[in-house]
């Protein structure tokens, strides 16, 4: 036994909590939900890249099933278990192994989160989903709502938001540390993919059909999305900077870098949003997210806070430094600044990394409020066990879906604004529609291929 | 050309007096205060870069005497010399100007990198100037050509054309009759570039064109192999040979809140790039070609009863926040300048939206009027007129603003500027790019 299995073990037992996770079942969740075995039995859908951190993080568990369009992406996590049933396609995993399932990670690219999530959700199997939650923001609030109507258990992949120092922001900005916040500046150095083309304009879609590798399903891969050839520029790698497969460095990066601003502000829907980006023509170049660009959100004001403008920088585009820096002081590749009435706050991605009133003066003098958000164990570290909690306690995960899916709406309405760049878009959440850009509510919902359904 | 007959009289004894260059036009201020241009009163204009921009510059001249032609290129130049054909034919623009003794006014239109050798040598002998913008490559070439036009006074025009229209005149006026209060914010962009940046220089060496001198399209440059991604045309995007985006069009755009804002030297300058990624996960230093997209940062202190304002330049298709008075169905356009005041908000020369021009009176006419081209505005300030819209005074320290956001795209970080003594006072290396190391054989 691991010194975590003793640990959850022993947890579980002065608890009396185990009783709870194996007898009653039924009470913890909706109707048809199982609550997990002591060792719970996990399947994953994208078992290689990032799927395979996630499944290190819950080795304790027990993996009953994995599904990978490509063994070779694969093959690190079939190495190490070698008698785990692996699939092609999810849904004939689905169909084989859902006895054995209680519990599902999803990571796979961001398009076809929503079609191995919803079913995962649709059986009753508490779900783990890497971000952003979908690939649309239409997808976002169904699974949202799905998963909440089915009574699992959820988390989103966003580890930073276990770590202590996102709840150390969220008390330090309650506590009034830098006044009412009515700005803040977010940046990411990505995309990082590697530029094919050395002259612009680029974005065009290659136009060579090289084979399939003999150890992936090139149509499963495509899932929902429109049949395309081929082509080594989509997958493994660089599905994120395509329209149809990813949500471009916003998608990638704005889980992380917003979630402490969305949390610690209570944020919420934004009113308005709008992009601009370097050169690209969206309408006629249709394919890829642009080399940089800034999105600035507006939110209302929420209770006693005052409304926020919120602007996002990508390709490595920052924020102008703020004058309270100390000579010597930069910004870092990926971070946020959150001005208030009374001062700055900066911090570093996944949580509230490295977070830091600025001045460092201001900082020594500040008396830092007292722990009153419950910390999750081992921080971001802990992301994915934390989960693992949440569906054996019954207890929600820090990041589930009621709190991830509208920080990803959030960072989808970024990515549409994109596409409909250097316009105001005025959204209004509660229907989920733009009140004045029918080219914008385009792009809410996705259309599936024949064989798919949303 | 309106009764400057005594203003060319006083001007060339003045000059006379200074001992500048002799007088090549000698029966003009004799016919002086007559409407009618003599044959004898034309200039002698020479110009150095004609394939590009500079055939434009000839054409508007025309009716003057184009005597002498120079360009490096003689293939890419054949069209103009075609044009001209009773103009003398040079390579080297020192050869041009030692042999051609006649010459009064030198259009300059080579590339950013050869503007301030060229345009001294001319000035030196007493020739009146017309540079392409930005006026030089450096912001101390900058300087030093502004400080030589008032040294041996000539008349001189730089090529931003739009500072002759009306609508920058009308735009000053309606800002300084505080039409929209005080301001304290300016957003300026341009949907340049329009070539490729973000590169690395290019391995092969094609053989140099036969009818191009490529160490003389050098000049004062390193040496550096010929190659065809250089010229004709694409040293824009180059370090060492073009000022990027900025220097292109800034002259054009930041000329408007210059002009309006009264700007001079900015308090400090900073800039973030968006550079291009060659490979998955690495981040290449680019220090051969401007950046794909660029911001730049600039604040200027409070002048006179003006507030301090912050200007913002963005290119590479980035643009800025629409503002919130603009209508709905209006677009940002590929470039423009939006001034944010106290009172309300301008966008390319109106105040937004419409309505609200359409409902204000237009200030009275306090600028004086440009009859005529940019290019016939400064024949006439050759001629004697008053000095040109664009001459160095003004173009000098509009370019050096432009030139230093150049600095702030290179070094990444804000920078303090004291602009009278020319230096960046909190980052010392950055000092190194006020100037430019000349390539031996070649001096200021």
């Amino acid at each position: 036994m691991s010194r975590i299995e003793k640990e959850m073990t022993r947890r579980g037992f002065m608890r009396g909590a185990a009783a709870i996770t194996i007898v009653p079942r039924y009470v913890l969740g909706g109707a048809g939900v199982k609550a997990p075995s002591e060792r719970m039995q996990i399947a994953v859908v994208g078992a290689g890249g990032m799927g395979y951190a996630n499944i290190k993080a819950c080795e304790a568990e027990k993996f009953v099933a994995f599904a990978d369009v490509d063994d070779e992406r694969a093959a690190d996590t079939y190495k190490q278990y070698p008698d785990t049933p692996r699939y092609k396609d999810f849904r004939k995993m689905f169909d084989k192994e859902q006895k054995n399932i209680e519990a599902v990670i999803v990571a796979t690219p961001d398009h076809t989160h929503y079609v191995a999530a919803m079913t995962a959700v649709q059986l009753g199997k508490h779900l783990y989903c890497q971000k952003p939650l979908c690939h649309s923001i239409y997808e976002v609030r169904k699974l949202t709502e799905a998963a909440k109507a089915a009574g699992i258990q959820h988390q989103m992949g966003n580890q930073g938001h276990s770590d202590d120092t996102i709840r150390m922001l969220c008390e330090w900005i309650a506590d009034g540390a830098i006044g009412p916040v009515h700005e803040v500046h977010t940046w990411s150095d990505r995309p990082v993919g590697g530029d094919p083309w050395s002259d612009f304009p680029i974005m065009a879609r290659p136009k060579e059909e090289p084979l399939v590798p003999a150890t992936m399903d090139w149509d499963l891969w495509l899932g929902p999305a429109k049949w395309r050839p081929y082509h080594r520029e989509y997958c493994p790698q660089r599905w994120r900077g395509w329209f149809d497969f990813g949500t471009g460095a916003l998608g990638d990066m704005g889980c992380h870098i917003l979630d402490p601003a969305f949390w610690a502000l209570k944020l919420g829907q934004p009113t308005s949003v709008e992009a601009t980006t370097t050169h690209y023509e969206p309408v006629v170049m249709n394919e890829t997210y642009p080399r940089a660009s800034i999105v600035r959100y507006e939110f209302p004001s929420r209770g006693d806070m005052p409304a926020v403008k919120l602007v996002w920088y990508d390709g490595r585009l920052k924020p102008a430094v703020p004058e309270c820096f100390e000579r010597g002081r930069k910004l870092g590749g990926n971070g946020a600044l959150l001005i208030g009435d009374k001062g700055v706050i900066m911090h570093d991605s996944h949580g509230a990394a490295g977070l830091r009133i600025v001045p460092e003066t201001k900082m020594k003098e500040y008396k830092q409020p007292a722990a009153t958000i419950p910390r999750v164990k081992n921080g971001s570290a802990g992301h994915e066990r934390d989960w693992v909690r949440a569906c054996k306690e019954g207890k929600a995960a820090s990041a589930n879906f009621e709190y991830g899916g509208p920080l990803t709406e959030m960072v989808l309405l970024g990515v549409i604004a994109m596409r409909v760049k250097d316009t105001r878009l005025e959204w209004d959440g509660a229907n989920m529609r733009f009140t004045n850009s029918d080219q914008a509510n385009r792009f809410i919902k996705p259309e599936y291929r024949d064989g798919w359904t949303l | 050309m309106k009764n400057t007959g005594n203003r060319i009289t006083r001007r060339e004894f003045v000059r006379g007096a200074a001992g500048a260059a002799a007088f090549t036009i000698v029966p003009r201020f004799v016919l002086g205060g007559t409407d009618t241009k003599p044959p004898s009163g034309k200039l002698n204009i020479a110009a150095v870069g004609v394939g590009g921009m500079g055939r434009s510059n000839v054409d508007a001249c025309k009716d003057e005497n184009i005597i002498a032609l120079c360009d490096v290129d003689y293939d890419k130049a054949a069209d103009t010399f075609n044009n001209y054909p009773g103009a003398k034919k040079y390579k080297d623009y020192r050869v041009m100007l030692e042999k051609e003794k006649g010459i009064d006014a030198v259009i300059v239109a080579t590339p950013d990198h050869t503007h301030a050798v060229v345009a001294m040598a001319a000035m030196k002998m007493g020739k009146h100037v017309y540079v392409q913008k930005p006026l030089t490559w450096s912001v101390s070439e900058a300087r030093k050509l502004a400080e030589a036009a008032r040294e041996y006074k000539v008349a001189t025009q730089m090529g931003n054309q739009g500072h002759s229209s009306e609508e920058i005149r009308v735009e000053c006026e309606l800002i300084w009759s505080g039409a929209i209060g005080k301001v304290r914010e300016i957003h300026a962009w341009t949907n340049r570039p329009v070539w490729p940046q973000g590169i690395g220089r290019p391995a092969e060496t094609p053989p140099t064109p036969a009818g191009l001198d490529w160490d003389l399209w050098l000049g004062p440059a390193a040496q550096r192999p010929y190659h065809p991604c250089y010229h004709p045309f694409k040293w824009r995007g180059w370090l060492d040979f073009g000022t990027g985006s900025l220097g292109d069009m800034g002259c054009h755009i930041i000329d408007h809140a210059f002009w309006a804002m009264k700007l001079g030297h900015p308090t400090s300058v900073e800039a973030c790039v968006s550079t291009r990624v060659v490979k998955d996960w690495e981040k290449v230093e680019n220090k051969e070609t401007y950046p794909d997209a660029s911001i730049v940062r600039y604040e200027f202190p409070a002048r006179g009863d003006m507030p301090p304002v912050a200007l913002v330049w963005y290119d590479g298709g980035l643009r800025p926040p629409r503002p919130a008075e603009l209508e709905n169905d209006r677009k940002l356009g590929d470039s423009g300048v939006i001034y944010i005041g106290d009172k309300g908000t301008m966008m390319e020369g109106r105040i937004i939206p419409e309505s609200k021009m359409k409902e204000t009176n237009l200030p009275p006419k306090t600028i004086p009027r440009i009859n005529g081209t940019h290019e016939q505005n400064w024949i006439d300030a050759c001629k004697g007129g008053p000095p040109a819209c664009a001459n160095f005074d003004y173009a000098g320290p509009l370019s050096e603003v432009v030139l230093l956001g150049n600095f702030a795209i290179r070094l990444n970080q804000k920078l303090m500027w004291d602009g009278p003594n020319m230096k960046v006072t909190n980052v010392p290396e950055a000092n190194e790019f006020v100037g430019r190391q000349y390539r031996q054989g070649w001096v200021l």
